[in-house]
């Protein structure tokens, strides 16, 4: 066995190879990029040609995450690409970085078909993508979806390259030899008051975090449900974990959402008004239409790279900056008072700098209110911001 | 390739083993370091993944494989135990049938344990916690029910441990004058780093509690605020990323157990980790008065043994009383000659209110929890007593959302609510509420011990290994929620003389268990053999051979967060693992003169 890095990209990959590999196996499911020819246009046909769910699911779950979170003169579901952050959710699976170099590219599947041909995995589980003990062309058939979206399930760390690395003085820099500090990323020196921020580490979230044993089954579990669950098991909680079984449950809801729809308005339900959609929710299955609820609010406020949170416009919606590493808000500074430097942009320690203490909504202050007395609680007479009025 | 062989990190060849450590959290770590430190072979199995790269490597330590993603961590629980995999019951009484719940409790499975993904906040128990019991009595407060008693040694004893733990960890804070709190007891030391800056949400609940005459101060916790101060320098320092509640932390700024005790331990060359191992049970001689070693799961699931001449549990208190119960063919448990095996679990009882302010008080940046209060712990100044007046509660932590999708997910909950009054799901986005607005007091409240709220084993339920699962029996105690009935109004209080335009009190509901993470009891150490599971020095009394370094041993609960004293005991019991009698003798930054 090969062990060096080069020796594995010098493995030739043709489609031809790939064919040859699947003639011998059994026929699988129609490949989701043969589904995704159908006839959708767009980001649907997008995302279709990226894995699990069809064009046709994928219509639905469209209008279903659009009526969640519409688009107005804000982003919504559509434009932060909630539906890309689902999709991505339900394809991937363990073993899919079959090479094991923490990414998810074509190498993949040439790592997978040299395996099949008898080749020894590099770390655990690596390629066997349906997680059926053996890695055979059937996991090249179930990993092939994957290059074409290579998204995380959980993502690597240590820093996302979106915040640089503020300079420290020499002789103080931390960690110069540090696991993904990359030598462009480390400070060279210089004093930390006057130095321009430039530097930014190499993203690190788009990677796959490894996985143990039990992360693994956790996983395909979530993915595929019980029958990925060795039969030692006797949990009667299974049934009710709301993010378990989640391919079966998207294709049943969704399945529900457009039988709804049909025998209540005679219509298809991405073809409703905004108002007939909520009425269909409330009369489907109120576990998926929760569950469509959470996976909206993560698509939109998940770092990007899984899928969701466009161009960062879940976290503009919000008001969030997202993950802030190795930058942070209180920059080490020895040559300060303290130790420690506030960002004038985004203070730590006190009110934003726009901040106008002007408060909630006339609508969200009624909501609050009943809330606060529902909840032992109330409205306070003399509300004041510290630090801006008070 | 085989996992097994890849998930060993420390000193891989070694074979023999003086001592044997079940679980690498805050005491396993703590219990290590000092074992190893005195040149004793250590093993340690952990039963979680591995997120520390080139912790057994000497020099400046590298980034974790952590980072602030939120999806990663809290949403879908990278390190989180799976309920799913290994689950636990719950039931209020014995009278119940327990049921299995999502969460009981549960502590991550990862190498560092739960004080990983914590805020680090470590402050001390006081004099009088440690003789709590006489204390109440002195008092005429009664409790019947409760099993309080008086730790088998006093915080004097323990105080030269407590300074070892500051400089092991790195704790900041203020010792004395503005900033301090007044109800900590005494300090031989100060503390070793000066606190990171307070937060927004900090200062504006402290500016409240000050308005009323209360007592604020910033919490110590144990982030790395100075470089070249501490004598192992190998950390980055904090740079107040937000992303710290629920995180691990990718520069580990934060003085967790992996990057302090265990890499201290493992640099040796006398510790060995074996991590992705999951413990199944004791083995012990025919007598049961011996352990010989351990049963566990390797990394790929096969069924392995280790040996060694002691074992020690610190695999967390429900996990480590119920390997007590696996490890008995006879059912009653390893250890269990008192009956008191598994018994007076406590959790801290966690009253909490939350303010919705005008402005925005960005909880996401900062480090979570600066700032907090002892007011209404219910002890005089100094900790040495009993407040006249008021009843025992807890320390208060100032606390704000940092995880805005977790915060705007339970949000869901008051959704069908708002859109009752025109809003929608992005309103609640937009405006925030849950997270942009919010402020939180939440009191880690002592909770009664009792005799009753204890750890067995199911005898439905099975895990992914086919081991019988935890069953959690508990309820609170009047204790407790009179104590929470009279301190929340005065916590809503704080809000309102805070700018808080809205006050809500969480409810409180018996029949789903504490998330509280503060886990203590189960294998109560005590003098008497007959009314304690332990020893004062943390050895199992029925096995000559057997202890306890994490929070099953403590036999009451305080109203602090207990890891810095899990700590603390854990070096004492491996201290005098090593000088029976004399355990300061393993003391190394805090020895005397």
């Amino acid at each position: 066995m090969r062990q060096d890095e080069s020796g594995w990209n010098h493995m030739p990959l043709t489609r031809r190879h790939v064919l040859q590999l699947m003639a011998g196996a059994a026929a699988g499911a129609l490949h989701p990029r043969l589904l995704a020819r159908a006839g959708t246009t767009g980001a649907v046909a997008e995302a279709a040609a990226r894995g699990f769910l069809t064009s046709d699911e994928l219509v639905i779950l469209d209008a279903a995450t659009a009526a969640i979170l519409p688009t107005d003169d804000l982003p919504g579901a559509r434009d932060i690409g909630v539906v890309d952050y689902i999709q991505s959710l339900l394809t991937f699976m363990p073993g899919t970085d079959a090479n094991c170099d923490r990414f998810v590219t074509a190498a993949d599947v040439t790592a997978i078909v040299t395996q099949a041909h008898g080749q020894a995995p590099r770390c655990a589980d690596a390629g066997d993508v349906n997680g059926d003990g053996a890695v055979d062309p059937a996991d090249v058939l179930a990993a092939e979806a994957a290059p074409f979206a290579a998204r995380p399930m959980f993502g690597g760390g240590p820093f996302s390259g979106r915040n640089p690395q503020p300079h420290f003085p020499v002789g103080t820099t931390p960690c110069a030899q540090c696991h993904g500090a990359r030598p462009s990323s480390v400070p060279t020196g210089g004093t930390a008051a006057t130095e321009t921020v430039t530097l930014y580490p190499p993203n690190a979230f788009a990677q796959f975090t490894p996985l143990n044993r039990l992360q693994r089954l956790s996983w395909r579990l979530r993915i595929l449900g019980a029958d990925a669950l060795p039969a030692v098991m006797s949990n009667p909680l299974l049934a009710e974990l709301p993010e378990v079984d989640l391919r079966r449950r998207y294709r049943d809801g969704l399945a529900g959402l457009e039988a709804q729809s049909q025998q209540h308005y005679g219509k298809p339900f991405a073809a409703l008004t905004p108002a007939q959609q909520q009425v269909i929710f409330r009369e489907s299955d109120a576990r998926f239409v929760d569950l469509l609820h959470r996976h909206v609010i993560q698509g939109t406020l998940c770092a990007p790279e899984y899928g969701g949170n466009r161009d960062r416009r879940g976290w503009q919606l919000t008001g969030l900056d997202g993950d802030s590493q190795p930058l942070g808000y209180e920059i080490y500074d020895p040559s300060v008072p303290g130790f420690y430097r506030e960002r004038s942009d985004k203070p730590n320690r006190g009110p934003n700098p726009d901040e106008d203490c002007r408060g909630f909504s006339t609508d969200m202050k009624r909501f609050l209110s009943v809330i606060s007395r529902g909840a032992g609680g109330g409205q306070f007479a003399n509300p004041y911001c510290f630090g801006v009025d008070g | 390739m085989s996992a097994a062989a890849e998930c060993v990190i420390g000193n891989r060849s070694l074979s023999d083993f003086d001592a044997l450590i079940v679980g690498s959290g805050a005491g396993g770590s703590a219990a290590a370091h000092v074992l190893a430190q005195e040149g004793w072979t250590v093993l340690v199995l952990e039963a979680g993944n591995n997120y520390f790269p080139g912790l057994d490597q000497p020099g400046k330590l590298p980034w974790s494989d952590f980072s602030g993603d939120e999806i990663k961590m809290p949403v879908r629980g990278l390190i989180d135990q799976d309920p799913a995999l290994e689950p636990r019951t719950f039931r209020n009484t014995d009278t119940e049938v327990a049921r299995a719940h999502p969460d009981v409790n549960v502590l991550t499975r990862n190498v560092g344990g739960a004080a990983v993904i914590s805020t680090v906040s470590y402050p001390r128990y006081s004099v009088v916690d440690f003789r709590i019991a006489s204390a109440l009595r002195a008092a005429n407060r009664e409790f019947p029910g409760t099993s309080f008693v008086d730790w088998p040694f006093t915080y004097a004893d323990l105080e030269p441990f407590y300074c070892e733990t500051d400089v092991l960890c790195g704790i900041a804070g203020v010792s004395e004058g503005p900033g301090s709190d007044p109800y900590a007891s005494w300090r031989s030391r100060p503390f070793p780093l000066p606190p990171p800056p307070d937060m927004y949400a900090g200062r504006v609940l402290a500016n409240g509690a000050r308005r009323l005459g209360y007592t604020p101060f910033q919490y110590p916790s144990a982030v790395l605020t100075r470089l070249g101060v501490l004598p192992d320098d190998d950390r980055a320092p904090c740079v107040s990323c937000g992303m710290c509640s629920h995180f691990g932390c990718p520069r580990n700024a934060k003085g967790t157990p992996p990057v302090t005790a265990l890499r201290r331990a493992l640099l040796t060359g006398k510790c060995q980790l074996r991590y992705n191992c999951h413990v199944a049970r004791l083995r012990l001689n025919a007598s049961k008065t011996r352990v010989i070693g351990v049963e566990y799961f390797d990394p790929d699931g096969h069924l392995a043994t280790a040996t060694a001449d002691r074992v020690v549990l610190a695999a967390s208190p429900i996990e480590s009383a119920r390997l007590c119960f696996l490890s008995d063919p006879d059912g009653a448990g390893v250890g269990n000659s008192s009956g008191h095996l598994g018994r007076h679990l406590m959790f801290h009882f966690q009253p909490t209110v939350a303010g919705f302010f005008r402005q925005r008080l960005h909880g996401e940046r900062g480090r979570s929890i600066t700032n907090g209060m002892s007011d209404f712990r219910g002890v005089t100044e100094g900790g040495e007593a009993l407040h006249p007046e008021r009843p025992l509660g807890g320390v208060i932590e100032f606390a704000v959302s940092s995880e805005p999708i977790l915060s705007a997910m339970e949000g869901l909950q008051a959704l069908p609510a708002a859109k009752l009054l025109g809003l929608s799901l992005k309103d609640l986005l937009v405006e925030s509420p849950f997270q942009a607005h919010i402020g939180v007091l939440a009191m880690m409240g002592e909770d009664a011990p009792q005799p009753t709220n204890r750890i067995d084993l199911d005898p439905n339920v099975r895990d992914v290994y086919g081991l019988a699962v935890p069953r959690v029996t508990y309820r609170n105690h009047d204790f407790e929620l009179a104590m929470a009935a009279f301190y929340k109004p005065k916590m809503l209080a704080i809000l309102e003389a805070a700018g808080a335009e809205y006050g809500v009190i969480q409810p409180y509901n018996s029949a789903v268990p504490s998330t509280s993470r503060h886990i203590m009891g189960g294998l109560r150490m005590g003098s008497d053999p007959r009314a304690s599971v332990c020893d004062p020095y943390g050895k199992v009394h029925d096995v000559e051979n057997l202890y306890c370094a994490d929070g099953a041993v403590f036999p009451t609960g305080s109203g602090y967060n207990p890891t810095p004293t899990i700590i603390a005991v854990a070096l004492r019991v491996a201290g005098n693992m090593v000088y029976p009698g004399q355990p300061e003798k393993v003391l190394r930054y805090a020895a005397a003169g």
